[in-house]
């Protein structure tokens, strides 16, 4: 089973413009949030911002550490969601239960960002930016 | 959440709200904060009976977002 997603464009505050792969899911803890979220192949674990971690009742009594981006560094509580990668039609959709995921404390700067940790164990992703394609295709 | 509105979402230009999170419900920004849980909040309350879908606007140059 296959999912395709697509790439945004963005236009930056420098007048250039990037494109990212935005990939349409559900989080799921206690509650769920729908969300567009960033893939990410340099990020170890998949990271929430607290406040939507908080919003989807999501466990956070796990043990505080550091995660390194670059030059900076942030607090993080490790904890687990589920995660659905929509499908053009419901049906489709997949749904990746317990995903390992790094709550960012305190901070209003960060986004969803979904990393390598089980989800590149689950899927093989093809990037084919020319023809605009991200491709998710199921493990089984 | 429907297919609809992430192939909405793609096509749009963003910039106004760059650093903010922004709620999207059938094909509209129904609101939009610096604070997600405030942008969930507000999504709600404006459209009690459907469910938005979220997303950061980030418009500087990055190497990784969190």
């Amino acid at each position: 089973m296959t999912l395709t997603y697509k790439f945004n464009k963005y236009r930056l505050e420098n007048g250039q413009y990037v494109s990212r792969p935005r990939i349409p899911i559900v989080l799921k803890g206690t509650g769920s949030i729908d969300a567009f979220a960033l893939l990410d192949t340099g990020a170890d674990t998949t990271v929430i911002p607290e406040s939507i971690a908080s919003s989807i009742g999501l466990d956070m009594t796990g043990q505080r550490d550091k995660l390194y981006a670059y030059r900076e560094s942030s607090e993080v509580i490790p904890s687990k969601v589920d995660i659905t990668f929509l499908g053009k039609a419901r049906r489709q959709s997949i749904q990746l239960q317990s995903v390992p995921v790094l709550i960012t404390i305190g901070e209003q700067s960060g986004e969803i960002v979904l990393g390598i940790q089980k989800i590149f164990d689950e899927f093989d992703i093809t990037f084919k930016k020319k023809q605009n394609k991200i491709i998710f295709k199921k493990i089984q | 959440m429907t297919y609809a509105d992430y192939e909405w979402y793609l096509k749009q230009d963003l910039s106004q709200y760059a650093g903010q999170w922004v709620a999207i419900i059938d094909k509209k920004i129904v609101a939009n904060d610096k604070d997600a849980a405030k942008v969930i909040q507000e999504a709600k309350r404006k459209c009690p009976d459907k469910k938005p879908s979220i997303t950061k606007v980030n418009n500087q140059l990055s190497i990784f977002h969190s």
